[in-house]
């Protein structure tokens, strides 16, 4: 067998191979996996996008009050909580009012670089019928929480 | 006090974050390192065009090296698994994904075959001599399949990419771990048992 018919040959059988599927069910499996993998960890994308907004609602929140104590909660609006399902419209909710630390915010997805993780804010906190926090309003920022 | 949920929709809204977390964009015909870099974002219709572009590269090449068509799918699902854990591992700067994965497969492949090994006795541990049932037939092709599967490991995997997957010497080269020359040498020498083998075949049957 000389060089030609050997690549000849090599044609026919890459030719063959290439018509042998791979078994059924690989792209699903993979496709759950790369869904398993993205609920464990959320897209990067999302950490900035939250952590963008949320740090302009806390210079916006710090530089336009001109006191600490100052509350203007109905002019403020409320910022949903990353990762949170978005409401329905046919939902009901609570508003509670409690002080929350931006250490918690920060832990809840928003990315708060400039802010003291020591420092608390007073916040209306928008809760929904399972119990869990869907979004937030800040009222006025307080001390340092040690 | 509960209240109707829908008096703050239009507020959740203003506030300029997304209503839901699904607001995927379509993938539009862009290249490949854009593709990437959106599944490395996590991106799930990014992710899905390159496993499309790519899975059956890899599929092949471990068919090739297992000569069993459920091997092959199990290694082709680990190396794109793999990816998934991995996502910062490629780097688009140092080679193409095609070749980058490739690599991985060959990983997979190695220590399937380490694991396989262990526990098989030796006449049965000779993966990929037999070609699949699909090539069985063609007694030219089944007989090429035998005579590259019985090559020595490294111009197996010479062959395969470079012949069979047409890669280029320098795709085979950053697979392969190995210089640019050591693949056109590998390449050179597989030829040379090829045609040794199959002439020998020849001469038998007749």
């Amino acid at each position: 067998m000389n060089d030609p018919q050997l690549r000849s040959g090599m044609r026919d059988l890459a030719k063959r191979v290439a018509g042998i599927e791979p078994p059924e069910g690989l792209e699903a499996a993979v496709m759950a996996e790369f869904d398993l993998a993205h609920r464990r960890r959320p897209p990067v994308r999302m950490f900035a996008m939250c952590g963008a907004l949320a740090a302009s609602l806390l210079a916006g929140a710090l530089l336009l009050r001109p006191a600490p104590e100052a509350t203007a909660a109905e002019s403020q609006p409320f910022y949903p909580i990353p990762y949170t399902a978005p409401l329905e419209p046919y939902e009901r909710v609570l508003i509670v009012q409690k002080q929350v630390s931006v250490s918690e915010l920060i832990a809840a997805g928003f990315h708060i670089p400039a802010a003291d993780p020591n420092t608390a804010m007073q916040a209306d906190v928008m809760v929904s019928q399972d119990g869990r926090a869907r979004a937030i309003r800040p009222v006025s920022f307080e001390r340092s929480v040690q | 006090m509960w209240q109707p949920a829908s008096a703050f929709l239009k507020e959740l809204e203003v506030a300029g974050v997304p209503a839901a977390i699904n607001v995927i964009e379509p993938v539009h015909n862009g290249s490949e390192r854009e593709l990437v870099e959106r599944f490395r974002d996590g991106d799930r219709d990014a992710f899905s065009a390159l496993y499309k572009i790519h899975h059956a590269g890899v599929f092949r090449f471990a068919l090739y090296m297992t000569g069993d068509r459920e091997r092959a799918g199990e290694i082709a699902q680990e190396v794109f698994v793999w990816l998934i854990h991995h996502p910062a591992a490629f780097d688009p700067a140092r080679g193409d994904l095609r070749s980058f994965l490739g690599g991985v497969a060959r990983q997979m492949l190695r220590r399937r075959r380490r694991e396989e090994q262990r526990w098989l006795p030796l006449d049965e541990s000779a993966a990929g001599a037999a070609p699949p049932a699909e090539i069985a037939d063609a007694e030219e092709a089944a007989d090429l399949w035998k005579a590259i599967a019985s090559l020595p490991e490294r111009y197996r995997e010479t062959v395969i990419l470079c012949d069979m997957e047409e890669m280029s010497n320098e795709q085979a080269a950053e697979i392969l771990g190995c210089a640019v020359g050591t693949v056109w040498s590998r390449l050179h020498r597989a030829h040379e048992l090829l045609q040794r083998k199959l002439q020998a075949k020849n001469v038998r049957c007749s």
